[in-house]
């Protein structure tokens, strides 16, 4: 029985103990050093690069390529255009304009027939690098938006640019752009990111056989002509973003550099906002915005936008192939509810397919108010006085979305009209739209370069992949097609006019309303810049 | 013990090929086309069949399973529809964070646990007991995402204590050069205690979170294996023998308590690599639980695939070296092989 005697030996308890001694001292020591870890409060007095989270992660470095909102947002800041778009100034707000002005380009000229467009570059431009960026650069960089891994090789055809021999470099300052037709879609293009100049000696020095333009390389990587350089970039924590020395006009560049910092959460963002460790948030829930608009420190900037929200209809099956249904349904919606109890005021009931807040908008095609007695008449003239009954679907990850089919749901039902809600998860709603196997479902649009010919053909033109409601009429893309390829600001406006009052007639999905372009920033945080796409374009944020 | 050794590697093997097969299976009845997600809604019909083709989405599913086992079989574990990443890259640079964080809940369940499980056992049926036992109840069904929540608010939002949920280290901070991944270990390589600090702080709050319900489950183990002791023989003659009951407790009931334990603490270190995919996500911390949450929003089949393999693989060699370590300190497993 002498084994059983006591015997000294360090215990399970004991070394746990110890562990936990470590830790303590550990935190401790960290706490001593913690000098407030917020953006502000520089140690040398310079000033400190901003600190912002947007709505997603940056999933990769590619311009052409990106997939989320906010790699759209950081891809743009590491390709410089020909040309940029003016803006108006309004507080702490900046909004692109129709105007545009050279950046890359010094200067450019369109020939009578506006088909050729010969953009002069400045002297000295450079990438990130030091090399030079020439003519050339732009050839291989708007041929990679045509070919290349991207999925941006739309952009030049539906302006007029049909393939790569659209686009020469004379010489290394010169480049010609030649177009099948005259269009102002073409130069609200040209001054998009995705259209934003890649160093063509990097895409070589790094493409491979199966990827020749360097998709690889450029998805991890940037040689950037725009105004910051990668600093560094994890997929997972943050992208930080440098002021490019080389860049053509420092004076663009009006902070010392942005991080982004990935925050999953968005209600944690919301904290992390409030504590002031990033200046500037998107993304956050609507209601905690109403709540920040009263809280000290913090300024809510909301401006109007041209996302479209809209009900849409698989026009293909029973009953919604009858106008006459989708048009009894439109006027169910409770357009002015959703915005006052959904969107919490952050947004406007729907003025139609072309919003009020964009160019040739027609005030004649018709408007979209809640009228249940009239949509129960029009429900009675297509046959179906008792109602009907179908599915509504909507995006598991849009809180917004899920809330809004609620509203939809009970209005509905007054008139007879039984509706299931199913959500569904990203990937399967994407699937099953692409499928357009959807009777009824809530989806989003952003018309890129706020142009109403491209709004209206990606929402109802009968090829466009974005057109999930099958419908498919000849007239109207003729319309859209003459529209698209129009410069003339009159006639531009009444083909307008004329598209939107088929698509109001027809109603192959319903506008319902466009929810506010909306951010959360720190007091001192300014110039906000929205360009023609609605990217934050982040060199003109600035910070007291 | 080579052949118990060899038996039991035989068994894992078999039980990595079964995982294989389900993971292999369910990720194929997942509804949504990564391929179309991927190439946008701009995309020609031609554009998606040629890179679901590329990724051998139409090959019949016996054809995809072999190519799939073979390129396994090769350390590959393919390249992630959403973004062209290559899976394997993508999910170790993660593992680092996300067994860091497991570490430090492990130790957080072990240091609430331990001591609070040995206090119920030793004072069985008494206040310590109930307290012990309404805390185990309580950890446990407490969900981490809530709890996370409360701690935040708690800790970080309310009393500043600790910073929030916004990953690993402080925004600007550069993380320490890299030797295991872990930040608070390799920060200490470095001899830069300052960064040791910064990150243990980050960690506290969700490895609290994730420690807290795994404390219960240590709690429970830990006291029914104590009380399974308490009636044995050589308790009853050690107390008869006039041994302090602290001494016998701590001599005699844990240290043969001692291996349902450390399986207790094997499972529980298993579970909370893999199950805290939610947690990761409300912290924003970079494991390759948040990897896998974004990979089932984009439908990318392949991530989730290697995630469940990764994990499980892991799972299966944590389960092999506790067995393996039971055989060391217990001569009875080792030679139950040859008896039978």
């Amino acid at each position: 029985m002498k084994r059983h005697l006591p015997r000294r030996r360090r215990t399970t308890a004991a070394s746990a103990a110890v562990a936990v001694a470590a830790l303590l001292a550990l935190t401790a020591c960290g706490a001593g050093d913690d000098t407030g870890s917020g953006s502000t409060g520089s140690a040398d007095g310079g000033p400190q690069p901003l600190v912002i989270s947007l709505d997603s992660s940056v999933d990769l470095l590619d311009a052409q390529a990106w997939r989320t909102p906010a790699a759209m947002v950081a891809t743009g800041s590491l390709v410089e255009q020909l040309i940029e778009q003016t803006y108006d100034t309004d507080g702490l707000v900046r909004t692109g304009t129709t105007e545009f002005e050279g950046a890359l380009a010094e200067s450019w000229e369109v020939s009578e027939d506006g088909l050729t467009t010969t953009f002069h570059l400045r002297d000295g431009l450079a990438f990130a690098d030091g090399t030079p960026l020439t003519a050339q650069d732009v050839v291989w960089s708007y041929q990679r938006s045509l070919l290349g891994p991207g999925y941006v090789k739309a952009l030049l055809p539906f302006a007029g640019v049909p393939d790569e021999t659209g686009v020469t470099a004379p010489d290394d300052s010169t480049v010609v752009v030649t177009s099948t037709f005259a269009s102002p879609l073409l130069t609200k293009m040209e001054a998009m990111q995705p259209l934003g100049v890649f160093s063509q000696a990097t895409g070589e020095a790094n493409a491979t056989d199966e990827d020749p333009w360097a998709g690889a390389w450029f998805r991890e990587n940037a040689n950037s002509s725009g105004p910051y350089t990668v600093a560094s970039y994890d997929p997972t924590q943050q992208l930080v973003l440098e002021p490019n020395e080389h860049y053509y006009d420092q004076d663009k560049i009006a902070n010392a550099g942005v991080t982004i910092q990935f925050v999953s959460d968005p209600s944690q963002r919301a904290l992390l906002l409030r504590s002031g460790e990033i200046d500037l948030a998107q993304g956050i829930p609507l209601d905690q915005v109403q709540a920040m608009e009263d809280e000290d420190g913090l300024t809510v900037v909301s401006e109007a936008s041209n996302r479209l929200e809209y009900l849409g209809f698989n026009t293909s099956e029973a009953p919604f192939d009858d106008p006459l249904v989708r048009q009894a349904v439109a006027k169910a919606v409770p357009y002015q509810d959703l915005v006052d109890q959904v969107l919490y005021g952050y947004a406007n009931p729907a003025t139609g397919v072309v919003p009020a807040t964009m160019e040739t908008h027609s005030e004649e095609a018709g408007t979209f108010e809640e009228d249940l007695d009239a949509a129960q008449d029009l429900l009675a003239e297509a046959g179906l006085p008792d109602g009907f009954s179908s599915t509504l679907y909507y995006k598991q990850s849009n809180a917004v979305e899920a809330a809004a089919a609620v509203l939809v749901q009970a209005n509905l039902k007054e008139i007879g009209v039984d509706i299931d809600l199913k959500p569904l998860t990203d990937a399967d709603f994407t699937s099953q739209t692409n499928a357009r196997s959807l009777p009824m479902y809530l989806n989003n649009f952003l018309g890129w370069g706020a142009d109403p010919f491209y709004q209206m053909y990606y929402l109802a033109g009968s090829a466009a992949g974005t057109n999930f409601t099958s419908y498919a009429n000849p007239e109207l893309d003729a319309l859209l097609q003459e529209g698209a390829a129009t410069a003339d600001e009159a006639t531009r406006e009444q083909i307008s006019a004329e598209a939107q009052q088929v698509i109001y007639d027809e109603m192959p999905f319903i506008p319902v309303y466009n929810p506010n372009w909306t951010f959360v920033v720190r007091d001192g945080v300014s110039g906000l810049t929205k360009d023609n796409t609605e990217q934050l374009r982040l060199q003109y944020l600035t910070q007291e | 013990m080579t052949r118990y050794v060899l038996r039991r590697l035989g068994i894992s093997a078999l039980t990595v090929l079964g995982l294989v097969l389900v993971v292999f299976l369910v990720t194929r009845i997942l509804p949504g086309d990564a391929a179309a997600a991927r190439l946008g809604p701009e995309a020609s019909a031609d554009d998606i069949a040629a890179l679901r083709a590329s990724y051998g989405l139409d090959d019949p599913l016996l054809v995809q399973l072999k190519d799939y086992l073979v390129r396994l079989a090769q350390g590959d574990l393919g390249q992630a529809v959403s973004t062209g990443r290559d899976v394997g890259t993508e999910l170790f640079a993660r593992l680092p964070a996300t067994i860091e964080l497991a570490l430090a809940a492990l130790l957080v369940a072990v240091v609430i646990g331990v001591p609070v499980g040995v206090l119920a056992a030793a004072h069985r049926g008494r206040t310590a007991d109930a307290v012990g036992r309404v805390y185990a109840v309580l950890g446990s069904s407490m969900a981490p995402f809530w709890l996370g929540l409360l701690l935040i608010f708690g800790l970080f939002s309310t009393a500043r204590l600790l910073p929030g949920p916004i990953g690993r280290l402080p925004v600007g901070t550069p993380p320490p050069p890299d030797v295991t991944g872990m930040y608070v270990l390799d920060a200490l390589l470095a001899g830069d205690p300052a960064t040791a600090g910064q990150a243990v702080r980050y960690l506290v709050l969700p490895a609290l979170t994730l420690g807290i319900g795994a404390s219960a489950a240590v709690v429970k183990m830990v006291r029914s294996a104590l009380i399974a002791t308490a009636g044995t023989g050589y308790v009853r003659t050690a107390r008869a023998f006039g041994v302090a009951p602290r001494t016998v407790l701590w001599r005699d009931q844990m240290r043969n308590a001692m291996l349902q334990i450390l399986t207790s603490l094997g499972l529980v270190f298993s579970f909370l690599l893999g199950g805290n995919v939610i947690v990761e996500q409300l912290f924003s911390w970079p494991g390759m639980g948040r990897l896998a949450y974004d990979a089932v929003r984009a439908n990318d089949l392949e991530i989730l695939q290697g995630y469940a393999i990764v994990i499980g693989i892991l799972y299966i060699a944590l389960n092999v070296l506790i067995d393996l370590a039971y055989g060391l300190i217990d001569p009875r497993i080792r030679l139950g092989g040859a008896r039978a």
